[in-house]
């Protein structure tokens, strides 16, 4: 029997694979298409204090092997997601992680402080590494100081285990990383996405309305991959590695750079069932292989 | 909405840069409505990354088949004109919210414009199929590029056509604004054109007709869930606030009154 469960920041998952925020909602339409119990774990949509319209649209812009989205955020608010949401997701035997993003230290911490107790909730992602966000989001994610300054506000208004988004459009993530262990974060997931742009050369507009956003898909595994390895031999809180999977040995590479977890972001959009093929494919690999605890693969990269 | 593979049965060259693309896939196409649409993965690669959307042309429920006409844009429909017979393909459907016919019409319009009138052929089809007389305004930059016009026929539509390079009108609902005050339309149905749009709007508030578009939009998911392919259209009918709405999953198909002065 291979065992596939894997433990990030006291949250048991059945699986090392989630769905990323962002790319999944909160599950409704997913469950229409697999049956949701089969995830480790589903990261919801990013939430702030209030409803957020997001930004003005075009928002997509297609990208070799990936995309750019600008879609800021648009949300219910907490109090929505908490009456509406969280209980509909309780119905899953799967740990739902709330992915929190504000605009101010105190909103991260209202948040937080919000979401602590709520029965369904297993954790909070703090996402402090959101490109399309003026005023928040990726600007706490890209300074150190500002980064563990979130962190200690959240840290100390909820029980929930914390985990801390890093941002990739950093020169060096390790230091965001460490920061962020320092004031109690217990995992860390990298990476958001990467800071791009596309332009439409008929017209000479940028195809995004936003002008910039975020890259994400295959064309940024190599960052993700490399931004993981770094970061896992800095810190000694556990990693949920994304960015750019869509396979199974996709995972494994992420577990061999150090990710205790995987979580598919934009795989999501090109295929729906990229999560449960990823969990499929992951048991198979790990039986071919003849191992038979997926965390024998945590780390193992050799260098 | 399922995902489901299904099989190339042909993949024809219309005119111009128009495809015509027929699939068989029975658990889509028995229930697809006009107005809805499909998500195509064009290939088994990475690249193109995301789906491509596709309004449905015709069904052909029978046979568990479904068309999907398609205009040749960029990387991923060019890919598309090289599907072979017998291929199979992925698709995500029936997705988002088609045209609604009302139950009593007895007679509707379609107001199309180039290769926007894909999604008007299988409304058509299934208004004429329950004996609701369809009148046809077309319309294209040149003659020649008129979309549908063996299909209408064929279900015994009035026609009225209009081409950029003739004036005998200056645009096609003119035919219709003509028709109008003796002819009563249960719904007028618009899709390829902002300034038909906003005609069709402005007749329908004369006239008191249901005014519907189908809007496009580019899609990541496709099924309500990423928020990526919004447009900024009126909340409610008093028109005075704005919001988001998601082309996929509050549309493809709107009421003109959401569109016009906002979108369109």
């Amino acid at each position: 029997m291979t065992n596939l469960a894997v433990e990030v920041a006291g949250i048991k998952l059945k699986n090392p694979v989630l769905t990323a925020s962002g790319t999944f909602g909160f599950g409704r339409e997913f469950a229409e298409l697999y049956d949701l119990n089969l995830l480790g774990g589903v990261m919801v949509k990013g939430t702030t204090l209030n409803p957020r319209l997001g930004n003005p649209p075009p928002r997509i812009a297609e990208t070799p092997a990936g995309m750019l989205n600008s879609v800021g955020l648009q949300n219910p608010g907490v109090d929505y997601v908490i009456r509406e949401e969280i209980p509909w997701l309780r119905q899953f035997d799967v740990a739902v992680i709330v992915n929190v993003s504000g605009h101010s230290f105190d909103e991260y911490a209202e948040i937080a402080a919000r979401l602590d107790g709520v029965p369904g909730v297993d954790g909070l992602e703090i996402n402090i590494s959101c490109p399309n966000v003026k005023g928040g989001g990726m600007a706490f994610g890209t300074d150190p100081k500002m980064a563990a300054e979130v962190i200690k506000r959240v840290r100390s208004r909820t029980q929930l285990p914390v985990i801390a988004k890093l941002s990739p459009n950093v020169t060096d993530i390790t230091e965001i990383a460490r920061a962020v262990e320092a004031e109690g974060a217990d995992a860390v997931s990298l990476i958001n996405t990467v800071l791009g742009m596309a332009i439409d050369i008929k017209t000479r507009r940028p195809v995004l309305a936003n002008i910039v956003g975020g890259l994400s898909g295959p064309a940024i595994k190599p960052i993700a991959l490399r931004m993981v390895w770094q970061v896992a031999q800095t810190v000694n809180i556990p990693i949920i590695g994304m960015g750019g999977i869509t396979t199974a040995e996709d995972a494994v590479e992420f577990l061999l750079a150090g990710a205790t977890a995987v979580a598919i972001g934009a795989g999501n959009f090109c295929n729906p069932m990229t999560a449960p093929e990823v969990i499929k494919g992951l048991k198979n690999w790990l039986s071919q292989e003849k191992i038979d605890d997926v965390r024998e693969l945590i780390g193992g990269l050799k260098t | 909405m399922q995902q489901t593979a299904g099989t190339i049965v042909w993949n024809e060259h219309q005119m111009e840069d128009v495809w015509l693309l027929t699939i068989e896939v029975p658990r889509i196409a028995q229930r697809i409505k006009p107005g809805q649409f499909v998500q195509v993965k064009v290939n088994n690669l990475l690249d193109p990354f995301l789906r491509r959307p596709f309004s449905l042309y015709r069904t052909f429920r029978d046979e568990g088949k479904l068309q999907l006409l398609y205009k040749v844009v960029g990387k991923g429909t060019r890919l598309m004109t090289t599907l072979k017979e017998g291929t199979s393909i992925d698709l995500i459907g029936p997705l988002g919210r088609g045209f609604t016919l009302p139950h009593h019409a007895e007679k509707i319009a379609v107001v199309g414009r180039g290769i926007g009138t894909a999604p008007l052929v299988a409304l058509a089809d299934e208004a004429s199929n329950k004996g609701v007389e369809v009148y046809c305004f077309l319309s294209a930059e040149e003659k020649h590029k008129l979309v549908g016009l063996k299909e209408f026929k064929e279900m015994g539509c009035e026609l009225y056509l209009h081409a950029d390079t003739e004036d005998n009108v200056k645009m096609v609902t003119d035919y219709l604004k003509k028709l109008l005050p003796a002819t009563q339309f249960d719904g007028v149905y618009v899709c390829g054109s902002k300034r038909l749009t906003r005609e069709v709007h402005n007749l329908s508030k004369k006239y008191g007709f249901m005014s519907q578009v189908s809007l496009e939009q580019i899609m990541a998911c496709g099924h309500g869930d990423c928020h990526g392919c919004v447009v900024e259209l009126y909340q409610d009918k008093e028109r005075s606030k704005k919001c988001y709405k998601r082309v996929c999953k509050e549309g493809p198909v709107f009421e003109t009154w959401e569109v016009v002065g906002v979108y369109a």
